[in-house]
């Protein structure tokens, strides 16, 4: 049957696999992204390692499934910066998201750029992960931007080095803060101030279309049929949104794992220039995304599971009723992705008492990360747009407690899909089967795989009980900003 | 030899003590004192059952003394309170400290705060048997034309004794019904209160032979002496200074039990000059006064953090021994019972801070036990702005077994932390050397003081201290934060 070959690079792995038309997944495989991380603050991919992988990866499903692959469809993790030069050598290792020597030019470069500006044409806050801190941060200490011929990402690199020209979906593109999220093209402020010709960043192209071809001699090579059409798809996070269907205005989509994200489908870019915590990126056709991710969720439990002893299924098993006693947490391990939070560390936990038992305290810690994604779609919220229902995926989201005290904590029903492929490897599938012509809209190819979801309904007084604590969260985060300033 | 029959009677337990002429403990057994726990924040006492376990552990170790016991001294918990009608009928069971129902009575309407801590020593807290009578007249007022006598627990034994209900000074100052500088109850408070100095028990110095036990009564005990005499005593936290022989303000004591308390001794009664009213005074017994703080959090908190982390004891020196000052930015305010001392906020809650990814176990351990320890200090500090200085601390209480706590208190107090070698039976033994000098055994307590040498090697690291006056103010500093949230967004009540 005809099938998709779908990869998805993130931080950790890159992840491949043969999708076919009817939705089944006939083979799934993984490799380790090659991370080279140092106390300078510096987390890089190497990228021919990872261009190899990535073939690798290739080499193996065609070996298996040449004749039913009929195109390749790509997701990457989003704000990450390679330079290469003329002829194609890579001038730097793949500058991850996670790399923090960008944080001290914050300041500087926010003297070049206003950073209300830079957030209100971009949608992207301004923050150290985004793609401007770090050509800034490389270009005052070396020479290496002026010399470089094209400023890439890891998915533009990829298909650079497959198709020979560098293209980068305008999904992708938008979360890198250097694409002008109203006109979405690259922006003339941003990218002169700071100094970079356009020519040098790679080709803007929608989600869904076919991009070109793989040549001959390189499909010969990676043991694929003659010109496999490529799709350019979205980024990581987005094509997950696609994986669960529900493109219409209003619909949400969390994935909750180690880190949480909470995005709202809207059919403009939502810029919130009073707090700049809304990160608006583009999907596709017409459709924004705006929302946002925290680095804190799964991580936390991981770190309670350790620090108790117990499997963070059995404390997610275990959890207390929502009850307004519970402790609050703001639930910070690693610095967040706030404004006002970019400094701060250290979790905060007010309220314990002698009567609370574990129970009691893992659901304070899940109640504190849905509190910080329910921000996001508060700032949605206000700007007009109705959350409809919220759609999950993720390892945390598949404790039913997690689910039922997120459509509390949002107010909204919570859908998780049953026995669904990965969301982004399946995005992408379905991307590339519509870019095909397979079907009319994404929705429809959605639509086409039948999928039912477990429902989680909220109940009005729970609702009402998370909505106590939350203005308790609230000011208790405001102390905490405070706090945190003061003890570091 | 003669001997003192001492019994203290405690919260969780009721111990009885045999003590020899010179102040040594012979003989010791313990049985438990039930507590009756309920959804409605109770936590009584059955003050006969009581007494009859007062009967129970004497025979236990009575036996080969029956014919020398010459005296019987008493320790009591404080702050316990039980309504008593016409021949003793119950009209409300012993309310304890730990009992949660009179939360909100605390204030005395029309009275000012500070005026009648000035007059009692006593903050406006609702463990304060004011407090329950003001509760029990309020929420039981349909048996308030019954009630003969609020009891102190201490005049419900003595009354069995000697057929009297006496009550020792330091019991009733307890009470915050007592005028700390005339020893009398106190006229402002009872007026308040609307209670008549009838319905209260008779007051008596503890320090002296009050009477003669009953015949029938030592018949009931097991004692063949037909002469003993009862040495009221006083309340279990100022018999542990004189047991321990902290018996003056040079050295203070430490008890790291359920509660953390810090209290030393004074000739006389010294009130907190700041409106926080921040330590207490008590009277003990034989002119001395106890002034100090007892917080909520000790080792309740300990326990508490033990089970969720499913920590044994032996696990807790292990795991923090390599854990510097401050662990590494993590900070506990343990307050999960609410406060008394130094902070006044029952609903005060336990708050955990600083927690990164490469923090472990230990660290929120160790910010536990240096919390702790900080409270202490606020404490300490608080008794030096009123002019009480001590030089070192003996600990007592089971968190004194833990040597890293130990380290943590000396550096945080920046004082040697001693051991007297009485920590076991202290407020038994203080009893019985009431006793002692009641009886004439001995003409001055003060043969019992600790001998305080202060050598080098007892000293603290002044380089430790330093950075721990460094995590104290950040600490304070934190706890500002946090009572801003409680009043700002929880409400002035704090919920």
């Amino acid at each position: 049957m005809e099938s998709i070959l779908t990869l998805d690079i993130g931080t950790t792995n890159i992840k491949a696999a043969v999708v076919s038309l009817n939705g089944k997944t006939l083979d799934l495989i993984k490799a380790k992204s090659p991370i080279l991380a140092s106390d300078a603050g510096s987390f890089e991919h190497e990228p021919r390692q990872l261009l190899n992988e990535v073939i690798n990866l290739i080499k193996a499903l065609a070996a298996k499934h040449r004749s039913a692959i009929k195109a390749i469809a790509l997701s990457s993790y989003i704000s990450n910066l390679l330079l290469v030069d003329d002829r194609g050598n890579e001038l730097t290792n793949i500058i991850t998201w996670l790399d923090r020597r960008p944080v001290k030019v914050l300041d500087n470069l926010s003297k070049l750029i206003d950073p209300h500006e830079l957030y209100r044409r971009t949608g992207c806050p301004p923050l150290y992960l985004y793609v401007p801190p770090k050509i800034y941060w490389l270009s005052t200490s070396s020479n290496l931007v002026s010399k470089a011929r094209y400023l890439l990402d890891a998915k533009s690199y990829i298909l650079f080095k497959l198709m020979n020209e560098p293209y980068i979906d305008l999904s992708t593109a938008s979360a890198s803060q250097l694409l002008n999220i109203h006109s979405l093209k690259w922006d003339d402020l941003v990218l002169s101030s700071l100094g970079i010709d356009e020519g040098k960043l790679p080709r803007l192209v929608e989600a869904d279309e076919i991009i070109g071809y793989i040549p001959r001699a390189k499909a010969l090579e990676l043991g694929l049929n003659d010109e496999v059409p490529i799709v350019p798809c979205l980024y990581d996070g987005a094509s997950f949104i696609i994986g669960l269907g529900g493109l219409e205005v209003g619909v949400g989509s969390s994935h909750i794992g180690t880190s949480a994200m909470l995005r709202v489908v809207s059919d403009s870019p939502l810029i919130d220039l009073n707090t700049m915590e809304l990160h608006t990126y583009y999907l596709c056709r017409g459709l924004w995304i705006p929302g946002g991710a925290i680095g804190n969720a799964g991580l936390t439990l991981d770190w309670l599971s350790s620090l108790v002893g117990r499997e963070v299924n059995i404390l997610l098993n275990n959890m207390a009723p929502l009850s307004s006693s519970l402790p609050l947490t703001i639930p910070i391990l690693t610095p967040e992705r706030f404004p006002k939070l970019t400094r701060c560390s250290g979790i905060l936990s007010y309220g314990m008492k002698l009567e609370d038992r574990l129970n009691v305290l893992t659901t304070s810690l899940v109640l504190g990360f849905l509190f910080m994604l329910r921000r996001f779609s508060d700032l949605v919220e206000s700007h007009g747009i109705k959350l409809r229902e919220i759609r999950v995926g993720g390892g945390v989201a598949e404790s039913d407690n997690v689910l039922y005290l997120m459509s509390n904590v949002l107010g909204t029903k919570v859908l998780r899909p049953k026995n669904l492929l990965e969301g982004g490897l399946l995005g992408n599938a379905l991307i590339a089967f519509k870019a095909l012509g397979y079907f009319k809209s994404l929705n429809d190819a959605f639509n086409s795989l039948g999928v039912e979801f477990d429902v989680f309904q909220p109940k009005d007084e729970l609702i009402n009980i998370s909505k106590e604590l939350y203005i308790k969260f609230k000011s208790l985060l405001k102390i905490y900003t405070q706090l945190c300033s003061e003890l570091t | 030899m003669n001997y003192i029959l001492t019994l203290d009677i405690g919260t969780t337990n009721i111990k009885a003590t045999i003590v020899d002429e010179v102040g040594n403990i012979v003989i010791h057994k313990s049985i438990k004192n039930e507590l009756t726990l309920g959804s409605d924040g109770r936590a009584e006492h059955d003050i006969k059952d009581i007494y009859r376990k007062c009967l129970e552990v004497t025979k236990s170790v009575i036996s080969g003394f029956e014919r020398n016991i010459v005296a019987i001294s008493l320790s009591t918990y404080l702050h316990g309170l039980a309504v008593l009608g016409v021949n003793n009928e119950v009209l409300n069971n012993v309310m304890t400290h730990l009992d949660l129902r009179s939360a909100g009575y605390e204030v005395l309407p029309g009275v000012d705060e500070y005026e009648v801590y000035r007059r009692t020593g006593c903050p406006p807290i609702f463990v304060y048997p004011v407090a329950k009578i003001r509760w029990f007249k309020s929420l039981r007022s349909h048996l308030v034309n019954n009630v003969s006598r609020y009891s102190l627990v201490k005049d419900y034994v003595v009354e069995k004794l000697i057929g009297d209900a006496y009550v020792d000074f330091g019991v009733a100052s307890g009470s915050q019904l007592l005028n700390i500088h005339s020893l009398k109850w106190d006229d402002l408070v009872l007026s308040s209160l609307g209670i008549d100095e009838g319905k209260l028990p008779r007051l008596v110095e503890g320090c002296k032979v009050l009477d003669y036990v009953r015949a029938s009564t030592l018949d009931e005990l097991g004692i063949m002496n037909n002469r003993v005499a009862l040495v009221a005593g006083t309340f279990d936290g100022g018999a542990q200074n004189i047991g321990l022989g902290a018996l003056d303000s040079s050295i203070a004591t430490v008890n790291l039990g359920s509660t953390a308390v810090l209290r030393t001794l004074t000739t006389s009664p010294i009130i907190d000059k700041s409106r926080e009213m921040r330590f207490f005074t008590y009277y003990v017994a034989d002119g001395l006064r106890a002034c100090g703080g007892a917080s909520n959090n000790g080792c309740t908190v300990l326990d508490w953090l033990s089970s969720i982390l499913s920590l044994t004891p032996n696990d807790i020196d292990l795991l923090i021994k390599d854990i510097g000052p401050g662990s590494e930015g993590v900070y506990f305010l343990p307050f999960l019972a609410g406060e008394r001392f130094p902070f006044r906020d029952p609903y005060l809650r336990g708050v955990l801070i600083g927690l990164q990814l490469h923090h472990g176990r230990g660290h929120i351990i160790k910010a536990l036990l240096e919390g702790i320890s900080l409270n202490l200090r606020v404490i300490k500090d608080a008794l030096g702005e009123n002019g009480i200085n001590f030089k070192a601390v003996i600990c007592g209480g089971g968190g004194c077994r833990s040597k890293m706590w130990r380290e943590v208190l000396k550096a945080v107090l920046c004082m040697p932390i001693l051991s007297s070698g009485f920590e076991e039976h202290a407020a038994n033994r203080g009893v019985g050397l009431l006793a002692l000098k009641a009886l004439g055994y001995v003409n001055d307590l003060s043969r019992f003081k600790y001998d305080l040498r202060l050598d080098e090697a007892l000293m603290p690291d002044n380089v430790l201290c330093d950075t721990y006056s460094l995590i104290y103010s950040k600490y304070l500093s934190i706890f500002k934060d946090i009572k801003r949230i409680i009043t700002n967004t929880y409400g002035c009540e704090g919920r």
